[in-house]
């Protein structure tokens, strides 16, 4: 079930997403920002009927705990975007995490990315979002989206 | 094991196709693997020298730019089919959304009325934009996992999804509606030919009855000037044709040429063992798998 989502915590969605990734706030402005369980914020269309009982309503972008973590979703949509915080990866550790892997990587492939989620890329394609912890980056793509990909 | 047609089903079908030889000869032969540009992510341009540099022959369809056939198995193995820029989807399944794509291009409520796993409803998002919304529904809750996973992976902002019974559906308002209606698949036979080796007449009449249902239903939730499509992937006119004369002597509805440019179509039939249909049935459209090497697919085009 999704219900509206707060202005605070919306608010805390797009001021994270432009100070972390460069995206202008506005670029959203043509969704509606939701709420669902355990602090997720969904975008999805406009108008709801209110006579509806949903589901639930266009795309997981975001958790809400100590910090927001953007889904791998919203990264895939707005990656070509991100001027900032993102590891362009070398094609077997490309492979490596669509597999499900954590990756490691080099000072030269972090170069002034900082600790914390990042959009992870292949050439110019978005691929999804990891956690860089030092050289080390934590897999965070969904476990449903994992797939062995052949042909990139 | 050599697969044969159920000599009951091409006693049936002789007399309703053109060609029956040839009719038969495709339904026994493997649907050709294809898949669709989802524009939301991708565009035909960017894909195809994409797939060249991978060694995967593809070739587009003549009668939709963002569709592709291949012969090779490995379209799920790509990086575009994991980022979401393909979806793998019958050539069938891809005309209801395109019977109304300048209807999309303004629509702001559409209806998906049975819409799991989610290929029309992609497409569908994809044609407009991500605009609008669109209530993607089906009634079968283990059938909504897949049709999230697909919405996901398809970058589709603008759907809602719900798991009514169609039939209690709240009573709404829209200008675009899709029923691509549970039916007997007989279309499907040659995706999977083990469903032929099971296929009984009898199963027409309960599917039939329920499609009537829905298309009453689905009309009653079209606003005035609205435009619905109703689509099965089988061939029994008792689920086509009949449900359309049923809702023309139900309902207020007219309909509307089926017509895809470059694609080959045969008009709907008027007489089927001794009954006789609305003749302006004859607008809807029956695909049969020899005309363009597809599965088979009825269409109507309805407006209110």
């Amino acid at each position: 079930m999704i219900e509206p989502c707060s202005a605070n915590d919306k608010s805390l969605t797009l001021e994270y997403l432009e100070r972390r990734y460069g995206l202008v706030q506005e670029l959203l402005a043509d969704f509606e920002f939701y709420a669902s369980a355990n602090g997720r914020v969904i975008l999805g269309p406009k108008q709801i009927d209110p006579c509806l009982s949903p589901d639930t309503a266009g795309l997981l972008i975001a958790r809400i705990g100590t910090t927001v973590k953007p889904s791998t979703n919203l990264l895939q949509i707005v990656g070509s975007l991100i001027t900032r915080n993102f590891v362009a990866l070398e094609r077997e550790n490309a492979v490596r995490y669509i597999k499900g892997l954590d990756l490691e990587v080099t000072a030269t492939e972090i170069g002034d990315t900082t600790e914390g989620y990042v959009l992870l890329k292949y050439l110019a394609f978005p691929l999804g979002c990891g956690l860089l912890q030092g050289s080390h980056i934590k897999n965070m793509l969904p476990k449903a989206k994992r797939v062995d990909v052949r042909f990139l | 094991m050599t697969l044969e047609v159920p000599a009951a089903f091409a006693e049936r079908y002789t007399q309703l196709v053109d060609d029956a030889p040839a009719f038969f000869e495709a339904m026994l032969t493997p649907l050709p693997k294809s898949f669709r540009v989802n524009t939301l992510k991708a565009t035909a341009e960017t894909i195809v020298p994409r797939f060249a540099g991978y060694g995967i022959g593809i070739k587009q369809a003549a009668w939709y730019s963002d569709a592709f056939v291949s012969d090779n198995p490995a379209l799920g193995s790509t990086l575009e089919h994991f980022l979401g820029a393909i979806y793998v989807q019958e050539l069938t399944s891809m005309l209801p959304p395109l019977l109304v794509r300048s209807e999309l291009q303004t629509a702001t409520t559409v209806l998906d009325a049975c819409a799991a796993p989610g290929s029309k409803t992609t497409q569908l998002s994809a044609l407009m934009n991500n605009r609008g919304t669109i209530v993607a529904n089906d009634v079968e809750y283990e059938r909504i996992k897949p049709l999230k996973f697909n919405l996901e992976r398809s970058g589709t902002l603008n759907a809602v999804v719900t798991n009514y019974d169609l039939r209690s559906f709240p009573q709404m308002s829209f200008e675009v509606a899709l029923l691509d209606a549970p039916c007997t698949s007989e279309g499907i036979f040659r995706k999977n030919p083990r469903q032929m080796l099971s296929w009984s007449p009898k199963r027409i009449a309960p599917s039939a009855h329920r499609q009537k249902q829905l298309i009453l239903k689905t009309f009653d939730l079209l606003a005035d000037g609205g435009t619905l499509i109703y689509s099965t992937c089988t061939f029994a006119p008792e689920e086509n044709e009949a449900v359309i004369d049923y809702l023309l002597n139900e309902r207020p509805a007219e309909l509307e040429q089926v017509e895809i440019p470059n694609f080959r179509l045969m008009p709907g039939i008027t007489t089927w063992q001794n009954r006789t249909f609305d003749e302006r049935v004859r607008m809807t459209a029956r695909v049969l798998p020899h005309h363009n090497d597809t599965g088979g697919f009825f269409l109507a085009r309805i407006k209110k």
